[in-house]
């Protein structure tokens, strides 16, 4: 009887459904964009090599993205010479951005990104498309922490810490 | 002795219950995921890990739930069901018309929404649950009027993120000035704007395919489960019932008798199902909090520990006697009276499938899908029951003997519960350890089998079978090991990253004609047109991992290749991201690979569908046909 047991077994584990499909491919590398700043400037995400990036896709109409900026502005200050750099890339246009920057005294680039950002996020891993959406990338282009949802202080700094070689 | 298989059983109860209700209190909080990253970190440089985050939320189009009713000539009702704990913005709903000029949209009444204060767009309306709107229309055209909306709306969820605007445009015909019902949903009329939902259109459709396939699965795990020694208590109510018939007792109504025991019992285990379902859907955020899977998973392998026969779970005798005896006053030998106790046997017995049932449950929970919880649990109701009825008709004849191979059944349960807390804290551990642990799994069931053990002189052949399998496992193991430490991360590709592997991949791959300017698709693509051929076109990077994923698992799919057979395969490579590439990303207003359009001959140079991102075969399949036929 066990061989009967094992054969229903297998025959389980077969079925897509049972645990074994459970892994996906998670994206490892990250992958090539360029978007304009706000100077209208074509920027290619190649220019960051070599830098713990924290891409950040945002957008002006989103609220908890609006509330976590101003941290992101501290943590960008501190870190500069560790060679962190924050990235944001806002799935909004121009001017709503460049008045938002203006007023929060954004010292990382703004990329402006417009509606089609969100199919960007989702190549970055952002499955149901919401925001805010931020993922760190390691010295060597490696997508190591994806997070939906506000990115606490805390968080940012112990994987930028883990990160320093 | 009975008093300790008691505490054990309740002291599992109480971790259970424990757990979910610390999961409840928790789901509401975001995900403030305490570190293990110490651990992490020295396994991570070891199997070159990547903490994979599962992403819970919800999709854009099952949050907000759009679906349109014509009530009559001029009023449509516009029905947003909003998922628990999200919420749309009120004036960010807009109705707009696009044709015809006949048509005139009045302002749209909104009901009183919820206030909701922010601290930087201060007081907004939003609604939470659901939003019903009556758009009413003033027609100068007398007659059926065939009207093009397009309708926006934005929202949020409470954990902090938001949706980005979302717009459906929707094709409806007004009757004529009666009120005839004209029901659509809007998943039905809505032109899908975004390739997003394209694609979930079809992740739609083959869950519900796949609805007939889950419960033959579920019906088959109920005929495993039914051969471990938990149905045994089964066997003597039910023969109880049918005995207390005696010689009034015919074939026909033995069956009868047996069916409505069984179909009363798998109704219990479908109520189950439909609770765990309804019960998981809100559940899910409490997956994301790292402490919640741990300790989900760390109740699974106790449970798994039980199958092993490390300890019992069971309803104390005294209650099982008990129940018993109810339903022998219950069977006034009618049919009803055997159902009764069909349900309450199913309670009986609840507590010594607990293990597996437990797994199942909270599998449906996952899906969140109460009709297929429901479904699936009636389904290996009916599985559990299938020797009952055989029993019942042969009016005890064809009675298993107890024995050690039921032994075996159970010890497969218990690995496929250790299966089940592997996969559930797959997403909080390192991909690589994931797979060092699957290869644990199946080399520790290989040796169970005794894969590493002499046959006995002698040995019948269940047991060199039983040995083949054990060594297969074994095997397997060690492959997901070797894989683990090549850096593999999939446990059904284990060795990807081996370049053995990799060579005969690239026998079965796709042949593309390289193009690289927009002047040589043009010409190629008019080319097409006078041939009659339909084209794929395939955006391609060196560095785009998904289009090598793309390359290694969807196009050397027999079924790929079969639905591409007479179409012309062009690939574009944008690796140098030149001025170029640039271009014709832009000319498709495409953001980079991975991208995938088709054309038709008579698609005017337009695409008739796109695929972007990874996307495996059936699916894949699904949309060549949908966009080149």
């Amino acid at each position: 009887m066990k061989p009967l047991t094992l054969f229903f077994g297998l025959l389980l584990m077969s079925q897509a459904n049972f645990p074994f499909a459970a892994s996906d491919h998670p994206i490892k590398t990250r992958p090539n964009f360029s978007l304009p700043d706000l100077e209208r400037k074509v920027r290619h995400i190649n220019e960051w090599d070599g830098k713990v990036i924290i891409l950040n896709f945002w957008a002006t109409w989103c609220p908890p993205c609006r509330k976590e900026i101003p941290e992101f502005v501290k943590l960008q200050d501190e870190y500069r010479n560790q060679g962190v750099q924050f990235i944001g890339v806002a799935i909004d246009n121009e001017q709503s951005v460049s008045q938002f920057a203006f007023e929060m005294d954004m010292n990382y680039p703004s990329l402006i990104a417009e509606i089609k950002g969100i199919g960007l996020a989702q190549q970055y891993g952002n499955r149901a498309g919401a925001l805010p959406y931020s993922v760190i990338i390691d010295r060597h282009g490696q997508i190591v922490f994806r997070k939906t949802g506000p990115l606490s202080r805390q968080r940012i700094i112990n994987t930028i810490t883990s990160l320093k070689e | 002795m009975q008093n300790t298989k008691l505490k054990t059983f309740f002291l599992l109860v109480f971790i259970l219950l424990s757990s979910l209700a610390f999961g409840t209190a928790i789901a509401a909080t975001p995900n403030s995921s305490p570190s293990n990253d110490q651990a992490n970190k020295a396994l991570e440089q070891l199997f070159g890990g990547l903490n994979n985050p599962s992403d819970e939320l919800l999709l854009p189009e099952q949050a907000f739930n759009l679906s349109v009713e014509v009530i009559d000539a001029t009023t449509i009702q516009l029905h947003w069901a909003i998922a628990d704990g999200y919420y749309l913005y009120k004036d960010k709903v807009k109705v707009e018309l696009i044709e015809p000029s006949t048509v005139q949209l009045q302002p749209l009444n909104f009901p009183t929404g919820k206030e909701k204060y922010d601290e930087i767009f201060g007081d907004t309306l939003v609604y939470y649950n659901e939003l019903i709107l009556e758009q009413h229309l003033n027609n100068t055209k007398e007659g059926a009027t065939k009207v093009s909306l397009t309708i926006s709306f934005q929202g949020c969820a409470d954990i902090g993120v938001c949706y980005p605007p979302m717009s459906k445009t929707l094709h409806l015909s007004l009757p004529k000035g009666s009120t005839l019902k004209n029901a659509t949903s809007a998943n039905q009329t809505i032109d899908k704007t975004s390739v997003l939902s394209e694609q979930e259109q079809i992740a739609d459709s083959l869950i519900r395919d796949t609805l007939w396939l889950t419960c033959l699965t579920f019906l088959g795990l109920g005929l495993v489960l039914s051969f471990t020694p938990c149905v045994l208590p089964m066997v003597p109510i039910l023969s109880g019932i049918l005995i207390g018939h005696g010689h009034a007792l015919t074939t026909r109504k033995a069956i009868l008798i047996s069916f409505s025991y069984v179909v009363a019992a798998a109704l219990t285990y479908a109520l189950f199902g439909v609770l765990a379902g309804l019960f998981g859907s809100n559940l899910q955020a409490s997956f994301q909090n790292p402490w919640i899977i741990g300790s989900f998973s760390f109740v699974f392998v106790l449970l798994a520990l039980s199958m092993f026969g490390i300890y019992q779970l069971q309803l104390p005798a005294s209650l099982q006697t008990k129940l018993s005896k109810i339903s022998q006053h219950q069977a006034k030998q009618t049919v009803l009276g055997s159902a009764v106790m069909g349900f309450l046997s199913a309670l009986i017995v609840g507590p010594c499938v607990a293990a597996p049932l437990a797994g199942v449950l909270i599998y449906i929970g996952r899906t969140g899908d109460a009709t297929l919880g429901g479904f699936a649990l009636f389904s290996m109701g009916i599985g559990m029951g299938i020797p009952l009825l055989l029993i019942g008709t042969s009016a005890g004849k064809l009675l298993p003997k107890v024995g050690h191979w039921m032994e075996s059944i159970k010890s497969f349960f218990g690995v496929m519960l250790l299966a089940v807390a592997i996969w559930l804290i797959d997403r909080i551990i390192p991909a690589g350890i994931s797979i060092v642990l699957w290869g644990l799994l199946f080399v520790a069931y290989g040796v169970y089998l005794k894969a590493t053990e002499r046959l006995a002189e002698g040995a019948s052949n269940w047991q060199r079978l039983a040995k083949s399998f054990g060594i297969i496992s074994l095997l397997y193991g060690i492959i997901l090991i070797i894989g683990a430490a090549s850096g593999g991360t999939n446990p059904l590709q284990p060795l990807a990253n081996l370049s053995i592997n990799k060579s005969t991949q690239q026998n079965s791959a796709l042949h593309f004609t390289r193009v690289s300017t927009l002047t040589e698709l043009d010409t190629t693509l008019k080319a097409a047109i006078l041939n009659k051929q339909a084209v794929m076109l395939d955006f391609y990077a060196d560095w785009c991992v998904s289009c090598k994923e793309m390359e290694a698992f969807t196009f050397t799919d027999p079924e790929v290749h079969n639905a591409l057979q007479n179409t012309l395969l062009l690939q574009i490579d944008v690796t140098e991201n030149n001025d170029e590439d640039r271009a014709i990303l832009k000319h498709f207003n495409l953001i980079g690979p991975p991208a995938i359009l088709f054309f038709t001959p008579d698609s005017n140079g337009r695409s008739t569908g796109r695929v972007i991102g990874y996307m495996k075969a059936t699916p894949f399949v699904k949309n060549i046909k949908q966009a080149i036929e």
